[in-house]
């Protein structure tokens, strides 16, 4: 038998998963739902902003995907960082459509030009890695995401082919293009 | 050549992060007062179109035209007809093509709860009874789902909107502030 060390007697007590977080939530534990919340907030609406390319709106997209937790939409047997960013990914896709045809529809009421992205909504990030910001922007959203939710994330495919509404291979097949097309944009600007 | 996935990957994570500054208390205490609303929700909408019926009523011609007390937020309705050939501009009265359906602009001047409904005070937006606040600026309603005004949405004929602006205070109606439109389809 082998003793005990103190390093194993003083361990603390694993992290309880997410879906025991929120199950203790719906039990009536709010200290399980401010765990989660900080759990995920920074990855979700970092995740959102970087879709979104505005700051506001992914701070909306953050409260709004958890008040769909707090509605109790997660049920038992998913895996709930899954249903999570799929809940964040829809609602983003719902803003770009709306603010699309909101700026279609303020260029033809008003017949002046509308910056789509201002200055500011740039600088989401601050100045690091601008380039790199840059050249995700360029990207068509789906594969933004696909390449947000498998490098910055750590999905696997079939997860993300489940939020994104695709199969493993065309997961794949985006991420492929994507890296191709942000080799180029950085090079381009590499000189 | 190179796998250049690692490097990528690496510089993706390193990016900064941001996170939202509200408190999970404060994502809780939202997600209650939608629960609240929702209930309260079918109340305040009668009571909001019992104003603009009001309102409405006391108004003269058809048309095109802003009411409210002085302290009441601006509101101003215009429209333009969307089909499959683009956007073109509707004036109060026009009629509507076969093929195309309405899109409203709704003005606003200030913050408050806005409403769209027709003369009669049959509610045209919002429909679940929760409120629609509003702050200063344009907002579009109509063309794509969920409310695609088209000439099949009713019988032919003139067909006023009336947008109601009130303060989400709930002061009494005479501070709410109206504009309507008239579209018209059918022979």
């Amino acid at each position: 038998m082998i003793a005990p060390t103190l390093s194993m007697i003083h361990a603390p007590p694993p992290e309880p998963s997410d879906e025991a977080l929120v199950c203790a939530f719906h039990q009536g534990d709010e200290r399980a739902f401010e765990r989660l919340y900080d759990r995920y907030n920074a990855r979700i609406t970092s995740y959102a902003a970087r879709l979104l390319q505005r700051r506001e709106a992914a701070e909306d997209v953050c409260t709004e995907t958890f008040v769909r937790i707090v509605q109790r939409r997660w049920r038992p047997g998913g895996s709930f960082r899954s249903f999570l960013f799929t809940v964040a990914h829809r609602l983003c896709l719902d803003r770009l459509r709306a603010h699309r045809r909101h700026t279609r529809l303020l260029g033809f009421f008003d017949r002046r030009g509308y910056t789509e992205v201002t200055a500011e909504d740039h600088l989401v990030f601050g100045q690091r890695d601008a380039q790199l910001q840059r050249a995700l922007a360029t990207l068509p959203e789906i594969h933004r995401a696909a390449v947000l939710l498998t490098y910055t994330e750590g999905l696997t495919s079939p997860e993300v082919g489940r939020i994104l509404g695709c199969t493993d291979q065309q997961v794949r097949s985006k991420l492929s293009y994507a890296r191709r097309k942000l080799r180029e944009e950085l090079e381009a600007v590499d000189g | 050549m190179d796998d250049p996935t690692p490097a990528l990957r690496r510089r993706l994570q390193e990016l900064p992060t941001i996170s939202s500054p509200r408190s999970a208390d404060e994502v809780l205490r939202e997600a209650r007062r939608r629960r609240t609303r929702r209930l309260a929700g079918p109340a305040a909408a009668i009571v909001t179109l019992a104003a603009a019926v009001l309102l409405v009523l006391r108004s003269e011609a058809p048309g095109l035209r802003t009411r409210g007390a002085a302290l009441a937020p601006s509101v101003a309705l215009s429209a333009a007809a969307e089909g499959p050939l683009g956007i073109r501009p509707l004036a109060s009265g026009d009629a509507l093509g076969a093929d195309e359906a309405v899109v409203f602009r709704i003005t606003t001047g200030g913050h408050g709860v806005l409403t769209l409904s027709r003369a009669d005070g049959a509610p045209i937006w919002p429909l679940d009874g929760r409120p629609w606040i509003v702050g200063a600026g344009q907002h579009f309603l109509g063309g794509e789902p969920p409310l695609a005004w088209t000439p099949d949405t009713g019988p032919s004929g003139t067909h006023e909107v009336i947008a109601t602006l009130c303060p989400e205070d709930g002061q009494a109606p005479s501070h709410c502030a109206t504009a309507a439109f008239a579209v018209r389809w059918g022979p």
